[in-house]
């Protein structure tokens, strides 16, 4: 398989016993799934359970036929992350015990950063500390809008699909959205550079 | 109409559709010019890129392979 197959060609592959096709898949989309799903948990381990579930359970629909292909692999698996972020959410209200708010640990604990100069890492923390918190701020919905718009790179018409509204509602949405945000930024002070 | 010109000169020359890149354009988006309007805001988000480790995506690749 080269570069330019489909999604779906990959996923036929895949399913006539072409493992390598389905590796692909994941990093052709590993960081818009990350993103998207980082944005709603803070926990990092959290975050990467929930990233694997959703891999896992792409292929188990894909093995059972349960994914017809109409050129929106993504904005598919983009829902059934979706619904695994609500399932975990459920299960945690249910429990009654941590908010999501109460992991101190986070993205940016990674070990990723530790080799990076110590400055920049800062800086890189800063800016996406303050990035998380602009999208947190934002109404549910205009945050979805964002999520799957800026992170998940879904089109309008898909994002108006998945969230059952029209495709003008989610662009005003997102407009409103834009407004907050940088209504916050002036409020907080907050730009790309670090003073 | 003396002082008519020929169409070609005072016109914008005719691009066809599909000279047009629009590839990774949302045109909707781009008819409302959120784009243009709030690049700042937009310029920002783009800042946060949160990548998995390749840790995790092996461990991915191990557990398909377990799948199978």
């Amino acid at each position: 398989m080269n570069k330019t197959s489909s999604d779906y060609e990959l996923i036929e592959q895949f399913i006539k016993g072409e493992q390598s096709c389905f590796e692909e898949i994941i990093h052709r989309h590993k960081n818009k799934v990350f993103a998207y799903i980082s944005l709603y948990i803070r926990d990092q381990a959290l975050v990467e359970d929930i990233f694997q579930d959703t891999f896992l359970k792409v292929i188990q629909s894909v093995k059972s036929g349960k994914y017809y292909d109409n050129g929106k692999f993504l904005s598919w698996v983009m829902r059934i992350a979706h619904n695994l972020i609500i399932d975990h959410f459920r299960r945690i209200k249910q429990m009654n015990t941590t908010s999501n708010d109460d992991y101190e640990s986070d993205i940016f604990n990674s070990k990723r950063f530790s080799d990076a100069n110590i400055e920049d890492t800062l800086i890189k923390r800063q800016i996406q500390k303050d990035v998380r918190l602009l999208i947190g701020q934002l109404p549910d919905d205009q945050k979805e809008v964002v999520i799957l718009r800026h992170y998940a790179g879904l089109s309008f018409k898909e994002i108006a699909d998945i969230t059952n509204v029209s495709i003008n509602t989610a662009l005003g949405r997102m407009r409103y959205a834009l407004i907050n945000m940088r209504k916050i930024m002036e409020e907080k002070q907050i730009s790309l550079t670090i003073n | 109409m003396k002082n008519a010109k020929p169409m070609g000169l005072i016109s914008t020359p005719f691009i066809s559709y599909h000279e047009i890149n629009v590839k990774d354009t949302d045109l909707l988006e781009d008819a409302w010019g959120l784009d243009s309007a709030y690049s700042d805001v937009i310029q920002f988000l783009g800042e946060y890129k949160p990548e998995p480790e390749d840790l995790l995506i092996s461990r991915l690749v191990d557990l398909i392979s377990e799948h199978k």
